[in-house]
């Protein structure tokens, strides 16, 4: 393990941040755990009786926060919407909230591990994305202020078991 | 990461998008539901969307337009069911309610036994960190191992997909991978 207590940390902290939704040029209010619950009342209760144990868990109060990638839902089934998905060359470093709230929320595996720097080590199916949402791949400039490095040892690189 | 949106063109998959529970929850799951509800964003469209739940191996969203399109491409079920004006499937949804629920689940069944599909929810699995693989995925995953770069592959899961599921980590091991 190359840094315990820094690792311990992260789990802790970044890796459970609570992803909240883009509004534009308004600051973002940090939510709750009693939101999270709310939320998680949607699905039904068959839907979640057999649902896996997460083995990451959201942190009672958390002072991080994180743009959301939203989707144009009024495009959802529109061709031309899946085409416009972000490319690696989109994903830059010192992005404003805003700026990443602009982005494709999907991306494809391929252009996420170009990202990452790594080499495509089997024949993925060129169909599978990501939901950018996934990825903490960039940092806003913004989020410099908060209390926590955001994505700290991850930053610039590729990681998939975040923020699920 | 438990859930994966399905897109469907002609009754194939060509798009497969690992989702954040946030957005299952939130507000893409939420329009699916609607739109399945009330059949008013996907009518007439030949996109479809699933949401499909690993760890449950369940549909658990569908556009409302999913069973007309599945239907128009596979040519079964019930036809006196099928009508192409939105009033008379209204009418024929309230006439058998049950019959909705029947073609729902045989359309989604035939969706999962696809090869196509089962070879996807491989690999969407593996990425996923997950470290089970059912009897019939077993063959598909032997046979995708087989023509990679093995040991590469073994450090991308052990390193990156698992870096931080110290539980999975341990369980991976006596894993089939």
């Amino acid at each position: 393990m190359r840094f315990p207590l820094r690792k311990q940390e992260l789990q802790k902290t970044v890796l459970t941040a609570w992803v909240e939704q883009a509004k534009t040029q308004q600051e973002m209010e940090i939510a709750t755990d009693e939101q999270q619950e709310q939320q998680m009342q949607t699905l039904t209760e068959s839907e979640l009786e057999q649902e896996e144990v997460l083995e990451i868990h959201r942190p009672r109060v958390s002072n991080y926060r994180k743009q959301a990638v939203p989707w144009n839902l009024e495009r959802l089934f529109d061709e031309g919407y899946w085409k416009e998905s972000t490319k690696k060359d989109e994903i830059r470093y010192e992005e404003t909230f805003q700026q990443i709230a602009s982005l494709h929320p999907v991306i494809s595996l391929e252009d996420i591990l170009a990202v990452g720097k790594l080499k495509p080590m089997a024949d993925f199916d060129g169909r599978i994305h990501g939901s950018l949402n996934l990825f903490p791949v960039f940092q806003s400039i913004q989020e410099q202020k908060q209390l926590f490095v955001p994505f700290g040892l991850c930053q610039g690189a590729w990681i998939l078991s975040s923020l699920v | 990461m438990d859930f994966i949106l399905i897109g469907l063109k002609d009754c194939h998959i060509d798009a497969l998008v690992l989702l954040t529970q946030d957005e299952v929850l939130g507000e893409l799951g939420e329009w699916l539901a609607e739109d399945y509800a009330q059949n008013s964003y996907s009518n007439g469209k030949e996109r479809s969307l699933l949401i499909y739940q690993l760890s449950n191996e369940l549909f658990i969203r569908s556009s409302g337009n999913f069973v007309q399109n599945w239907q128009k491409c596979n040519g079964n079920g019930s036809q006196e069911y099928i009508s192409e004006e939105p009033d008379e499937v209204l009418v024929q949804e309230r006439k058998y309610p049950h019959l909705k629920d029947a073609i729902f689940l045989k359309a989604f069944s035939e969706l999962k036994q696809q090869p196509d599909f089962l070879k996807l929810r491989v690999q969407a699995k593996f990425l996923s960190g997950r470290t089970y693989f059912t009897p019939e995925e077993k063959p598909i995953l032997n046979s995708w191992l087989r023509d990679s770069d093995r040991v590469s592959l073994f450090e991308f899961f052990r390193d990156k997909v698992l870096e931080y599921k110290d539980d999975t980590n341990r369980s991976f091991t006596d894993s089939i991978l």
